[in-house]
């Protein structure tokens, strides 16, 4: 996949996006950090302390794509869609933040698609998946077992 | 899926049979969204029929006001039963008649992907070569998935469970069983073997979902439940305007005769407060981000920034989301809690409407610049977040 258009993207992956999104325009192919929705993705060198752990399994992205992370009400999905043997995927990853879901290294470019947000182009290299947070309103009941309490929460979709 | 006979219809013809299932969905749109009280006669007579079907005798009716009702009366169950017992049970011998009527009927293929459709209209996809059968996947099938599955089942199953923590049986949804009106479509329109339809007794599963709620079978006995009594919808923003989802701005989106209720601001299920007395305190305790939205949309974002005390600490361009600002506020320790400021983003894309959704983000107070609060909602230096390509 070179350029393309979300029309094209949600035919290959036959995965659909809300009809108001226009379908025609050319979906842009980023290098750098890019956000969709409450995913960020980030080129691995920018963040060096992430990294796959040692065992890591790394699995082939099919062109109909793997679920980065399913929404909470509705199901509306992240997916990550490739074309077949320019993508592998992993999601052990160790992140010092614990806000990594997964790392990508890519041949060609590959497209994050989502129902609401559409699609968006990462072009080839290696980058983290991470999900955003927030500050949570007061610390957890600290539990002397677990370690001091989180302090943040991921987003609740 | 099925090989297509090709050149076996007229257009013309097809044509007509397309015209004649708008009709029919129509039709089942309106069983779906019936707040009529329970035709109990029928359904206890489909109930039992298909009992007969998987060979078991007539079972004790027992009829509750709601879901929630039913709770009480089903009982738990194991969720995975020991597999000597699958056989036995009757909840599953239904599901796997159910399973196999749709398989069947070549129901369950591959989803269509509506925007390719979604420019022709369906008597143009016809003409064109597109199959009666794909159109009725997705304009029966798949439409009811968002508007009657996605949109209603899934709040008032998500509520039921939120409200009887643990009770997570083997439900049939009566009138929001989405499969059945597809089925019985493709059966008027002569694409379903009758051997089938009567083998694994379509006519029951449609007189079921045309006389009551939902349903659980259990040996012996079988618990069903009344339609609600009421059921708000509104178009979801967008061409189709058959295209439903839950939304009452001021009171219950459904309420069922015991009054058990589940509320809905747009599409978001939500807690009775948000819509009932949506008030900046309330705001401040809630934890989900998108019931935090609802009711500060509910109230308005300007009406909530003043009563919640909120005071402006700085505004800047959101990067990589031209024309959109981000907005860091001060909240008042008094309801938010200690060390807390809240980020105001907006969405990277639009919704139907052409509106952007906006959130409010908790972060720590020791961030002075927008762009430095909304990197550490990714734990990004702010240089690397100041340099965002790109949101959608």
């Amino acid at each position: 996949m070179t350029t393309i258009t979300l029309a094209e993207l949600t035919q290959r992956s036959s995965i659909d996006v809300l009809d108001h999104l226009d379908l025609t325009l050319t979906i842009p192919i980023i290098e750098g950090t890019q956000a969709q929705g409450d995913l960020i993705v980030v080129p691995s060198h920018r963040l060096p302390a992430v990294e796959p752990r040692p065992w890591a399994t790394w699995r082939r992205v099919p062109p109909t794509g793997v679920e980065l992370l399913r929404g909470g009400a509705g199901g509306n999905t992240h997916s990550l869609v490739a074309d077949a043997g320019t993508c592998e995927w992993t999601v052990e990853v160790r992140d010092p933040l614990m806000l990594a879901i997964g790392m990508l290294r890519a041949t060609s470019p590959v497209y994050l698609i989502h129902p609401e947000h559409g699609g968006t182009g990462i072009a080839a290299g290696t980058f983290i998946v991470r999900r955003q947070r927030e500050a949570l309103r007061r610390p957890w009941t600290p539990d002397p077992a677990w370690g001091p309490s989180p302090m943040f929460a991921l987003v609740a979709d | 899926m099925r090989a297509r006979r090709r050149g076996a219809s007229d257009p013309a013809l097809t044509i007509d049979r397309w015209q004649r299932a708008d009709t029919l969905r129509r039709a089942w749109l309106a069983h779906c969204l019936s707040t009529e009280a329970a035709d109990r006669e029928r359904a206890e007579a489909a109930v039992t029929s298909l009992y007969a079907l998987v060979g078991e005798a007539r079972p004790t009716f027992v009829w509750v006001d709601s879901p929630h009702a039913a709770a009480a009366r089903v009982g738990p169950i194991r969720p995975v039963p020991r597999f000597s017992e699958l056989d036995h049970n009757v909840a599953t011998r239904l599901a796997d008649c159910a399973f196999t009527l749709r398989a069947r009927c070549g129901a369950d293929g591959p989803f269509v992907p509506s925007r390719l459709l979604a420019s022709v209209s369906a008597e143009d996809a016809l003409r064109s070569g597109v199959s009666l059968r794909s159109l009725l996947k997705l304009h029966v099938r798949q439409w009811l998935r968002t508007t009657i599955d996605s949109s209603i089942r899934r709040p008032i199953r998500d509520e039921l469970a939120s409200s009887n923590p643990g009770f997570e049986p083997l439900t049939w949804y009566g009138q929001h069983e989405h499969w059945v009106p597809h089925i019985d479509i493709l059966h008027q329109l002569g694409l379903v073997a009758q051997s089938n339809a009567a083998q694994f007794g379509l006519e029951h599963w449609v007189a079921l979902s045309q006389s009551c709620g939902w349903w659980w079978p259990r040996p012996g006995l079988c618990v069903l439940a009344e339609r609600p009594v009421q059921l708000a919808t509104e178009a979801r923003p967008g061409p189709e305007p058959l295209t439903l989802r839950l939304h009452n701005g001021t009171g219950p989106a459904v309420a069922f005769p015991d009054g058990w209720t589940v509320h809905s601001w747009h599409g978001t299920r939500v807690p009775s407060w948000v819509v009932t007395e949506p008030r900046a305190d309330r705001i401040a305790q809630e934890s989900n981000v998108e019931v935090r939205r609802s009711a500060i949309e509910r109230l308005g974002w300007e009406a909530f920034i003043a009563d919640a005390g909120l005071t402006l600490v700085d505004t800047a361009n959101d990067p990589g989301n031209p024309g959109c600002q981000l907005a860091l506020y001060d909240l008042p320790q008094t309801q938010w809690g200690r060390g807390l400021r809240l980020l105001v983003a907006i969405n990277g894309s639009v919704e139907r409407d052409g509106q952007r959704k906006t959130y409010g983000l908790m972060v720590p107070d020791e961030y002075e610049h927008p762009v430095s609060a909304a990197a550490w909602t990714y734990g990004l230096p702010t240089h690397v977040y100041a340099r965002l390509a790109r949101r959608t």
